[in-house]
């Protein structure tokens, strides 16, 4: 790594030498030759130099602009794309924030948080199935058959969402959480929140494998903050589209949606590492960041989240995802 | 099924100019085979994306794709230039050259040796499904507009482009050209090896053709729309502000019955012009308009003749920035371009300067100060003209294509415009190729088809118009 990086300042620290070096061969001509030979090489010892000095403005500039970057929130990937990096200390100063910041760390601490922020408690998952099953019995005794459907769907819906969480898993079980989730919200707004999955059953992304809790958050946040907040409700709709390289799943609901300078400011708020502060969590929060970073971290930063909305019309989420992360199709 | 390409993809795209922000976040893709249109609200970006798909700068946030690879970054460009063809009013094909030479010797790798009778067979095949035939060695500029548009989008095809650009084909193609065109564009487009980005400032020439619909506010993304969500009452929302806008503009003005103050005649029409009165004159096939625009602006002989009765009328070319506007000239100078034929002395006395400066400070803002107008923005510039309209105080004002270019939000100020004038007493005359937003001004319709009146219509039947193929809305 330091060796590529350092390839430019060695051509800038070559040509530096190689115009002394010629200074001094103009020098001695000038003493045991003559005055035209010397001119000649004093211009080609002055166009190095001149090459030398806009090779090192050059890159130097484009250092001061990466860490920029990198302190406006960029993540890492600014200082990995520096080549000159001014000195071997501050070269091993950036490999050193590398090395402690690795991706699978970062990856790790995101699935924690995903986790986390599914369930906001740590429950004992045994304690809470049973708990929910010994609600079911008792409902289905009673003649409570809505209860009894609602535990049995929030049991279901803990079950995906505690279990494995590390590893990938089909769209078509995704999109059953997501229905899972959708009946449970369906309790709380009846007929003012409805979901159309336009996706059919013989599609072949359904067996196309993705990182676990993807789709939830989105539902989730396009329930709160699109449908929730209008009086008729509305729906959701979730859609798929692929090409050859790459899936791109559509999560569109026709709430309230937002202004101009607000969806600006999620879309912005998704490609910025910068640490979360608190308080974030409204449109866009932690859970949808969190997302678009585990598709990042996982699949590259051409990926993951974009958001396109109008008030009074809607929101839509563009999920885009590599189709050959998928070994399903 | 062979599975389609992403050409062409925006990915939290930010781009800054002169220190502002001109494209905000904008994330979109299109793939092969896909006609996506581009609606603008207010104009901002369009330019700078245009010019970002066909060559790649260094950005100030996010990444953009280009046949799934990444052409330029934040972190830096990948590669220089996308091969992307331009379809618009003005012409991409080397004039001196014929059109053999225009599709088959500029395209790289090109074979040294010409073989005539091989290029006529390759023509022949390339136009055969469109309906039309080509020797290949007319020029450019013997060709219509249908014609050269359907030699641009082969050249297009022939030169491998994959990404070609549909820039406001209303605008320069009549209603029936229009029609085939797109018939063309859709057949390419059915074949995937090309994909279409398709800007226009109508909602409903875009739903009839295209698969995606992105709508442009702020400089982002703000709205992208697939078929099956395409609904007037969606842009109805989206333009809210531009409807809200309108009701507060002045609909038609005269009834027929106003003052007869001229007429405007030809070989085989003469039509009265009436004071106060807006008359739009649609030409179906684009032969009338050259014509009537050049007797209007005096600039050739022509058998159209216009004779008002004690005045004078102005005209304004389509996109007149770079026609009427003196760069080098003061805000004001330019403003009193004509003052001086009606007001002696105008230019000795400064207190005449002074007063305007002071009137107009209060209607257009401290840009009445302004040294060179070069740094006013398209939107201070069509302003500039219409207020100087307002000032020389014609009989008639014939303008060409007015909406042609602009955004929805500059449409509003530009009807705004049109209507203050009308309400000052004077005509307006639009020849209009497309109606755009004309009607909502208008007082009178007349189609002309090859120099012929076809049809006139009054405001209660406006809506007729419809039955000719014409987007009316």
């Amino acid at each position: 790594m330091v060796e590529h990086r350092v390839t430019l300042f060695r051509i800038g620290a070559f040509l530096l030498f190689f115009s002394i070096a010629l200074l001094f061969a103009a020098a001695f001509c000038f003493l045991a030759v003559g005055e035209y030979l010397f001119f000649w090489i004093f211009i080609l010892c002055a166009g190095c130099l001149m090459v030398a000095c806009g090779l090192f403005l050059q890159e130097s500039r484009r250092t001061n602009r990466f860490i920029d970057l990198y302190n406006k929130g960029s993540g890492l990937e600014p200082l990995k794309t520096i080549k000159l990096p001014v000195s071997k200390e501050i070269s091993a100063l950036f490999e050193n924030m590398e090395r402690d910041n690795p991706s699978d760390k970062l990856w790790e601490d995101n699935r924690r948080q995903a986790q986390y922020l599914a369930l906001q408690n740590q429950i004992n998952p045994h304690f809470l199935y049973n708990t929910l099953e010994a609600i079911r019995s008792e409902a289905l005794i009673g003649g409570l058959t809505n209860v009894a459907q609602m535990s049995e769907t929030l049991a279901r819906f803990f079950r995906y969402t505690i279990s494995n969480t590390s590893g990938l898993v089909m769209l078509e079980n995704e999109l059953r959480n997501v229905e899972d989730y959708f009946s449970i919200q369906k309790f709380r707004f009846g007929d003012r929140v409805n979901l159309d999955i336009q996706i059919p059953a013989d599609n072949p992304v359904l067996s196309y494998h993705l990182p676990k809790l993807i789709l939830q958050p989105i539902v989730e946040n396009a329930i709160i903050h699109g449908l929730e907040e209008k009086v008729k409700g509305g729906t959701i709709t979730i859609s798929a589209r692929y090409t050859a390289k790459i899936l791109s799943i559509f999560i569109t609901d026709d709430g309230v949606g937002m202004d101009s300078d607000e969806l600006v400011a999620i879309n912005r708020r998704l490609n910025d590492h910068s640490p979360r502060k608190e308080g974030e969590g409204k449109k866009g929060g932690i859970a949808i960041q969190n997302v678009n970073d585990r598709l990042q971290l996982l699949f590259g930063p051409q990926y993951g989240l974009a958001y396109y909305s109008v008030r009074g019309i809607g929101t839509k989420v563009e999920i885009r995802l590599p189709m050959d992360g998928g070994p399903g199709i | 099924m062979r599975i389609r390409r992403e050409v062409v993809a925006f990915r939290h795209v930010t781009l800054n100019e002169n220190g502002e922000t001109i494209l905000n976040e904008v994330s979109f893709s299109i793939a092969e085979g896909e006609i996506v249109g581009l609606v603008p609200l207010d104009g901002q970006g369009v330019e700078t994306l245009f010019s970002l798909l066909s060559h790649n700068r260094l950005l100030d946030r996010g990444r953009m794709y280009v046949d799934e690879e990444e052409a330029c970054s934040y972190l830096g460009v990948q590669k220089l230039q996308n091969n992307v063809a331009v379809i618009e009013s003005r012409s991409h094909l080397v004039p001196a050259l014929d059109i053999a030479d225009n599709l088959f010797s500029l395209k790289r790798n090109s074979p040294y040796v010409v073989n005539r009778k091989l290029e006529r067979s390759q023509i022949y095949s390339l136009f055969f499904p469109y309906g039309m035939s080509f020797r290949g060695d007319e020029h450019p500029d013997s060709l219509s507009p249908l014609q050269r548009c359907a030699v641009e989008l082969a050249k297009a095809e022939t030169s491998g482009c994959r990404l070609v650009i549909l820039r406001e084909l209303s605008t320069f193609l009549p209603p029936h050209d229009l029609s085939l065109f797109q018939d063309m564009v859709r057949k390419v487009a059915r074949e995937g090896r090309m994909a279409f980005l398709y800007y226009g400032n109508h909602h409903r020439e875009l739903f009839s053709i295209c698969d995606k619909v992105l709508v442009m506010r702020d400089g982002t993304i703000a709205l992208s729309l697939s078929a099956s969500e395409f609904s007037d009452a969606t842009m109805d929302v989206v333009s809210r502000d531009f409807l809200h806008s309108l009701t507060s503009i002045r609909g038609t003005v005269s009834d027929g019955e106003g003052k007869v103050i001229g007429t405007l005649s030809g070989p085989s029409f003469s039509l009265p012009l009436r004071r106060g009165e807006c008359l739009v004159l649609l030409d179906m096939e684009r032969e009338t308009i050259p014509c009537l625009a050049d007797t209007f602006s005096g600039a050739k002989e022509s058998t159209y003749h216009v004779s008002l009765s004690g005045g004078s009328w102005e005209f304004i070319p389509s996109n007149p920035c770079g026609k009427l506007v003196f760069p080098s000239l003061s805000y004001l100078d330019n403003l009193t371009i004509r003052a001086g034929d009606k007001v002696k002395g105008f230019y000795r006395r400064h207190r005449y300067e002074e007063s305007l400066a002071a009137e107009f400070r209060s209607k257009v803002g401290n840009v009445v100060d302004v040294k060179n107008v070069s740094s006013l923005t398209q939107e201070q510039l069509y302003d500039l003209l219409y207020w100087r309209v307002d000032l020389d105080n014609p009989l008639l004002l014939c303008v060409v294509q007015p909406f042609a270019g602009l955004a929805m939000y500059q449409r509003i100020r530009l009807l705004t415009h049109l209507s203050r004038l009308l309400a000052k007493g004077i005509s307006i005359i639009i020849l209009a190729l497309s109606l755009s937003d004309s009607l909502r001004i208008a007082s009178r319709l007349v189609l002309l088809d090859g120099g012929v009146v076809k049809h006139e219509f009054i405001p209660s039947q406006f809506e007729q118009v419809a039955d000719y193929g014409i987007v009316t809305k």
